[in-house]
C-alpha cells in the first residue's frame, strides 16, 4: 500500500501532531509501514537537572529550606511539561510521543516530584509501542502512580482499595467485568507495595504485605501484585478493552463494534504487542476510509503542537502555551483524575470555543483575545497562573511563505487549506478576510483565518 | 441553501428582544410552556478550603481557644449570633440575615473518606460521586441534561468565569462561561466570528457541534448583552472582581433572564501561612457582595425567588500550624441563603471538637442531601436521577 498525499496527511494528523510541508511531500509514495519506522525513534529521555533528594534530608531542612526546595519542585515539573510538549511540537519521533499522549491519559496520573514524573513519562514514551503486559508492570511499580493512587496506604492492617479498583475499572479491564469481592482481594496483593522516597524506586514491604491466602478469579493462593497482573491479562476483555480505546483514540470516537472485535483478538493474539496493533491500523483501508475521517476534536494539547509543527514560532515565554492548556482544559501532568481527559465534545465548549477561535491572536496577535486562567484556589498548584496575556510568540513568516508555491491569493488558500486540513476549502470562505496584497502578508493571513476554522480542530 | 440554514441565519440577524434564547442561557422549546417556576439558584464557591471554624465560631469552646492559641478569635470580637455560636467579625451582612431568617447555617458538610487534595475533594462537590468514583459530568451539568429542565419554563445555567467548571457540564448540555459579558459580546460579534458561526450545518457530528456552538455563543452573548441593558437594578456593589460578578447576576436576575442558575467562585482560602489578615480580607469581599446582591434582589422583589449556596471543597484542621494559619481539614460548614427557607438560623449543632476524626471535624450531613434539597424543593427536579442515588434532603428549602 503506496499513500497518495491525503492519506500521508491523514496518518501524520492521527498518528502525530501533523508535519510540516516538505515532511508530506516527502513520504509520499512510501507505505505506511516505512513511514511509521522512519519516524519512530526513540527521542532522548526527558532530562531535567533535578536531583533526587532523600527524605531524611528534607526533615533536616529549615522551613525556608523546604519552602525553597518546594518551589524548586513545582518549576521542575512546569519544566517537564513544555519540555515534553516541545517533544511533540518538533521531534522526529512524533508519532511515539503522541502514542504516550494517549498512554497518559489512559495511566492518568500527577505527582509533585519532578524526578518521579519525569520517570513516569519516560516509561509511557520508552513503552509506547512495546507490550502493554510490561507496560501495566511497570506503571503498577511506578512511584507517580503509587502515590497517586495511595498505594503507599495500602497496608495488611487497613487494606486500600483505590489502585486495585482504578487497575481494573480503568486500566485494564472496565466496568463489568470483575466483582467488589475481586477488587479487595486484589488490594491485599497489592499490600506494601511502595517507593524509595529519594528516587522513587520500586519496592515492597514485606511487614506491611498480607501474605494470606486470596481468592482472584480462578486463582488462589498466597498471590501477590505480579499474580493479579498476570491473570488480569490473561483475559480476553482486557485486550479487547484496550483496543476500542486505542480505536477510539486513532480512529473515530465511535469506532465499529466488528472492528473492536477485530482488533481486540488481534491484541489477544499477539501477546499485546502494541507496535503490531498500530501497524495494522495504519496499514489498513479503513483508517483513510472517507466515514472516518474529521470524526476527531484535536485535544488542546495536539493543537499546540500541531500549531507549533505548522508555524515556525520562537517563544520568548514558552509558559504561555500553559495558559493555553489551561484554557483549553488539558494540563500534561495535570489530569482532571485518574480518569483521564474525557475527549470528544468535551472539549468544545462555549469557552473553549472561542479561545480556540482567537488561538492565533492569542499567540502572537494584538487583538481582544484575552483569557484569564480560573483560579483552582490551591496555594501549591504549580499551574496556576497569573495573566500571561503579555507575552507573546514571534512567527517567521518569510520561512512560512517560502513553503508555498502559489503567488495568488486563491491559489495560497487552496494550498495552505490542502496542507493544514487535508484537503482545499473553498476559497470563498475565507477569501473576503484576506485583505493583504503581498505574499508573505497573504500567507499569514491565510494561516491564521484557517487555523481559527472548526475544521482546523478536527483531525 | 437549506431551510434550516436560512432559519438560523434569520435568528441569528433578528432585531433584540426577539432572540432565540440559545440553549445555554435556557431558551430552546419552553418558549411556550407554562411557566413552572421562577426560581433561581447563585452558587458562590470559596476555593482553596475556608477555615469554618474561623468563620463560624464556637466562642464558648475551650478546645477551639485553645487548638488556636495564635489565631482563635476573641470572644468579644465574634458576633455573637446564639449562646455559643457567632460570626467573623467582618461578617456583619451575614449576621443581619442571620436576624432576619434569611440565612441557614448547616454544619460538618462533607462526606464519607473526606479527601485532603483540593483537586480531588472539589471534583467531588462539583460531580457529586462518592470518594471512590472518579464521574466527568458535574451535578448542574446533569440538572441541564434533566427533562426536569428541558420540560420547565426554568432554563439553563451561566458562570462568571472565563472557563467552565466540571460542575456545569453535563453529558449533553453545558453551561455557558462568561466573566465580562462586553467582552464576549465584542469578539462573537467579530465579522469574521460571525460568518464562521454562520456557516457549515453539514459535516461529521463533531463538525456541526463545534458550528452549534459558536453560533449558541453568538446568540447568548447577544442575550445576555440585551438583558443587562434592560436591567432596573439601581444596586451598588463592591468594586473588586468578585462583587462585579455578583452585579452581573443581580442585574440578569432582574432583568427577567430565563437563565435559573449562576455559578461564581472567590479564590485564595488555602491559608497554610499567616492566615488572619488574608481570611478576613476574603471573608469581608464575601460578605459584602452578598451583602449588596441581596438588598438588590430585595428592592427588585426577587429574593423571594433566589437562593443563594456557598460551600468550600473542604475545611481546615482544628489546630492551627506552626505557621498561623491551618491546613486541610474535612467537615465545613455551608450556608444557605434565601426570601423563602423553610429553615432558617443553625440547621444543626456546632462541630464536636472532642470527637474528631484524624484531627479533623467529622461529617454529620452529606452535601449530596443539601443538593437533594435544592433539587427537589427548589427547581422541583427528582435528585436521584441527577444525583444517581437517593438522599435525604435536608429540610432547609
Amino acid at each position: 500500500m503506496q499513500l497518495n498525499a491525503q492519506q500521508v496527511y491523514l496518518l501524520f494528523q492521527r498518528l502525530g501532531f501533523g508535519a510540516d510541508y516538505p515532511t508530506i511531500k516527502s513520504n509520499i509514495g512510501k507505505t505506511p509501514e516505512a513511514i511509521f519506522y522512519q519516524y519512530d525513534a526513540f527521542d532522548a529521555p526527558l532530562q531535567l537537572s533535578f536531583e533526587p533528594i532523600a527524605l531524611s534530608e528534607m526533615q533536616s531542612l529549615s522551613e525556608e529550606e523546604k519552602e525553597a526546595l518546594k518551589k524548586t519542585a513545582r518549576q521542575g515539573v512546569i519544566d517537564l511539561n513544555l519540555l515534553w510538549l516541545e517533544k511533540m511540537s518538533a521531534s522526529k519521533a512524533p508519532f511515539r510521543e503522541k502514542m504516550a499522549l494517549f498512554w497518559h491519559g489512559h495511566f492518568a496520573c500527577e505527582d509533585k516530584n519532578p524526578v518521579f514524573v519525569q520517570n513516569y513519562c519516560n516509561v509511557l514514551r520508552k513503552n509506547a509501542f512495546g507490550n502493554f503486559r510490561d507496560l501495566v508492570f511497570y506503571i503498577a511499580k511506578d512511584a507517580a502512580m503509587l502515590r497517586y493512587l495511595n498505594n503507599q496506604q495500602n497496608r495488611k492492617k487497613q487494606p486500600n482499595e483505590n489502585f486495585a479498583r482504578e487497575l481494573m475499572e480503568l486500566f485494564t479491564l472496565g466496568r463489568g467485568n470483575y466483582t467488589e469481592k475481586d477488587v479487595q482481594e486484589a488490594a491485599r496483593a497489592f499490600t506494601g507495595w511502595s517507593f524509595e522516597p529519594g528516587t522513587g524506586d520500586f519496592i515492597k514491604r514485606e511487614n506491611l504485605h498480607d501474605n494470606n491466602e486470596k481468592v482472584f478469579f480462578d486463582k488462589h493462593g498466597n498471590l501477590d501484585g505480579d499474580d493479579i497482573i498476570n491473570t488480569i491479562l490473561d483475559k480476553k476483555e482486557c485486550a479487547y478493552f484496550i483496543a476500542k480505546k486505542f480505536l477510539k483514540y486513532f480512529l473515530s470516537e465511535h469506532p465499529d463494534p466488528t472492528l473492536v472485535s477485530e482488533y481486540g483478538a488481534e491484541l489477544f493474539n499477539n501477546g499485546y504487542d502494541m507496535e503490531k496493533l498500530t501497524l495494522k491500523l495504519i496499514s489498513s483501508e479503513v483508517f483513510y476510509r472517507e466515514e472516518n475521517r474529521f470524526q476527531k476534536i484535536k485535544s488542546p494539547v495536539e493543537l499546540i503542537a500541531q500549531i507549533n509543527r505548522l508555524i515556525p514560532l520562537t517563544y520568548d515565554q514558552p509558559k504561555i502555551q500553559l495558559a493555553v492548556q489551561r484554557g483549553l482544559g488539558q494540563i500534561l501532568f495535570h489530569p482532571p483524575n485518574v480518569a483521564g481527559w474525557k475527549g470528544g465534545n468535551n472539549w468544545i465548549d462555549s469557552s473553549t470555543m472561542t479561545f480556540r477561535f482567537y488561538l492565533p491572536q492569542f499567540l502572537w496577535g494584538t487583538q481582544i483575545a484575552n483569557f484569564s486562567s480560573k483560579e483552582s484556589g490551591d496555594d501549591n498548584d504549580p499551574f496556576q497562573l497569573s495573566d500571561l496575556s503579555q507575552y507573546k510568540a514571534t512567527p517567521d513568516w518569510d520561512a512560512f511563505a517560502k513553503n508555498i508555491a502559489a503567488n495568488d491569493k486563491i491559489g495560497i488558500i487552496r494550498e495552505i487549506s490542502e496542507w493544514f486540513l487535508g484537503y482545499p476549502i473553498d476559497p470563498q470562505k475565507i477569501s473576503f478576510f484576506i485583505t493583504a496584497s503581498d505574499k508573505k502578508s497573504i500567507c499569514q493571513s491565510v494561516a491564521e483565518r484557517i487555523i481559527q476554522l472548526p475544521e482546523f480542530q478536527l483531525s | 441553501m437549506s431551510s434550516r440554514r436560512i432559519f438560523i441565519k434569520k435568528s441569528v440577524l433578528a432585531s433584540a428582544g426577539t432572540w432565540l434564547v440559545p440553549q445555554f442561557l435556557g431558551g430552546h422549546s419552553n418558549a411556550f410552556n407554562n411557566k413552572a417556576h421562577d426560581n433561581k439558584l447563585v452558587v458562590i464557591q470559596l476555593s482553596g478550603g475556608n477555615d469554618g471554624l474561623n468563620t463560624v465560631i464556637p466562642y464558648q469552646n475551650d478546645i477551639y481557644y485553645n487548638s488556636r492559641p495564635q489565631i482563635g478569635i476573641p470572644k468579644k470580637e465574634v458576633l455573637q449570633l446564639t449562646d455559643n455560636g457567632g460570626l467573623h467579625p467582618v461578617m456583619k451582612h451575614f449576621e443581619a440575615l442571620f436576624k432576619v431568617g434569611d440565612i441557614c447555617i448547616v454544619n460538618n458538610v462533607g462526606y464519607p473518606n473526606a479527601e485532603r487534595s483540593h483537586f480531588r475533594s472539589m471534583d467531588i462537590w462539583h460531580t457529586a460521586s462518592n470518594a471512590n468514583e472518579y464521574w466527568q459530568t458535574g451535578w448542574l451539568g446533569r440538572w441541564l441534561d434533566s427533562n426536569c429542565n428541558s420540560s420547565n419554563k426554568s432554563g439553563s445555567l451561566l458562570e462568571l468565569d472565563d472557563s467552565l467548571s466540571l460542575t456545569v457540564k453535563g453529558e449533553h448540555i453545558k453551561g455557558l462561561a462568561c466573566s465580562n459579558i462586553e467582552k464576549l459580546q465584542k469578539m462573537t460579534a467579530f465579522p469574521f466570528y460571525k460568518q464562521i458561526a454562520n456557516q457549515s450545518l453539514q459535516g461529521s457530528p463533531e463538525l456541526q457541534y463545534m458550528y452549534k456552538t459558536m453560533l449558541e455563543t453568538y446568540q447568548s452573548a447577544e442575550y445576555l448583552q440585551t438583558q443587562i441593558s434592560k436591567s432596573l437594578s439601581k444596586g451598588s456593589y463592591p468594586m473588586n472582581k468578585f462583587g462585579q460578578s455578583l452585579k452581573t447576576i443581580g442585574n440578569l436576575i432582574s432583568s427577567g433572564i430565563d437563565t435559573t442558575v449562576f455559578y461564581t467562585s472567590l479564590s485564595g482560602f488555602d491559608t497554610h501561612a499567616n492566615q488572619q489578615m488574608r481570611q478576613s480580607k476574603l471573608l469581608e469581599t464575601l460578605d459584602a457582595g452578598v451583602g449588596a446582591l441581596i438588598s438588590d434582589l430585595k428592592s427588585q422583589n426577587r429574593w423571594q425567588n433566589t437562593t443563594i449556596l456557598i460551600f468550600s471543597e473542604f475545611g481546615r484542621r482544628v489546630k492551627e500550624n506552626g505557621s498561623k494559619g491551618t491546613d486541610h481539614g474535612a467537615a465545613n460548614q455551608a450556608f444557605i441563603c434565601s426570601g423563602k427557607l423553610k429553615k432558617a438560623g443553625f440547621y444543626n449543632a456546632l462541630p464536636s471538637l472532642l470527637e474528631l476524626e484524624d484531627g479533623d471535624i467529622a461529617q454529620e450531613i452529606d452535601f449530596r442531601q443539601i443538593y437533594a434539597n435544592i433539587l427537589q424543593d427548589w427547581l422541583f427536579c427528582d435528585h436521584s436521577e441527577i444525583l444517581q442515588k437517593s438522599f435525604t434532603p435536608t429540610i432547609i428549602l
